[in-house]
């Protein structure tokens, strides 16, 4: 595969076009789920109000009392998708399963710290705090390639 | 199911190597536990394994509590040691000396796997950390 960067004054924006051969390789696939991702929207409600959130934009999602909050810098929202759904939804993009009720986005992770009980905490760069259950730790550090 | 076939396999040969190591210290005060012989160690192996099949078990529930979780593989210990150990095995007698010194023994085995398994999961949280900086750095 080829990678090529240009650097440009004229656009006001990145743009990422991907060259590709027919029949489309994994690798590719993979490549353009990735950079959809960063495009793609979820439906979110705040006070009756419905917003199209960017994917980017959301630290981590958390399933309390059956109700799904997506949790961006400063703000709360509610989904009206289960978590299990939103999980096969964010699949192969930066947002990983931590817990029985929480999806990370590990751009936004600062550090990992290692817990009793075979857990781990998680601290966002905003500072909040967020527990890797042991039963993800594995696939979570396969994310970081260990 | 194969993480949790490799999970339990890791928490056997821990156990046992603990436990082996344990008796060898003891060892050196013939009065506290019986002289070593295949059919003790195949005795050792067997209690392991089931204590390793429990761990393994009880590690598919999630806990609300860490102490909660604690007290449960506990409990699952003393049964299996006192049960299969003592009353299989005759490991040791029914006599409440005995019984403490078992009792003493599983605690410290169950510590010292809990903090070496601790330990592991700093290490594995100094690599990811290392990789977060990695990117960052790539990033700027």
């Amino acid at each position: 595969m080829k990678i090529v960067f240009h650097q440009s004054q004229e656009k006001k924006e990145t743009e990422v076009h991907v060259y590709y051969h027919e029949p489309l390789d994994q690798e590719t696939k993979e490549i353009c789920k990735y950079l959809q991702s960063f495009s793609q929207t979820i439906l979110a409600y705040d006070k009756q109000q419905i917003y199209h959130l960017l994917l980017k934009d959301i630290y981590y999602i958390e399933s309390v009392d059956d109700k799904t909050f997506l949790y961006t810098k400063d703000h709360v929202y509610l989904s009206k998708n289960k978590l299990y759904e939103l999980e096969n939804l964010l699949k192969k993009t930066s947002f990983i399963r931590i817990s029985k009720n929480t999806i990370m986005n590990i751009h936004y992770l600062k550090s990992v710290k290692s817990l009793l009980g075979g857990k781990m905490e998680a601290t966002l760069i905003n500072q909040e705090h967020l527990i890797i259950n042991r039963h993800y730790l594995s696939a979570f550090k396969k994310k970081f390639g260990l | 199911m194969k993480q949790k076939i490799i999970f339990f396999l890791l928490c056997d040969c821990i156990s046992y190597t603990i436990l082996s190591f344990i008796m060898f210290i003891l060892s050196f005060f013939p009065s506290l536990v019986m002289s070593g012989s295949h059919q003790v160690y195949m005795s050792f192996f067997i209690v392991t394994t089931f204590i390793a099949f429990l761990i393994t078990l009880t590690y598919c529930f999630e806990f609300s509590s860490f102490w909660l979780e604690c007290l449960t593989l506990l409990t699952e210990i003393f049964l299996v040691v006192y049960g299969i150990g003592g009353g299989i095995f005759h490991w040791f007698e029914w006599e409440w000396v005995y019984l403490i010194e078992v009792a003493f023994i599983c605690v410290v085995v169950f510590f010292i796997t809990y903090i070496l398994m601790y330990y592991h999961g700093q290490y594995i949280a100094r690599k990811i950390n290392q990789r977060i900086e990695d990117e960052n750095h790539e990033n700027y």
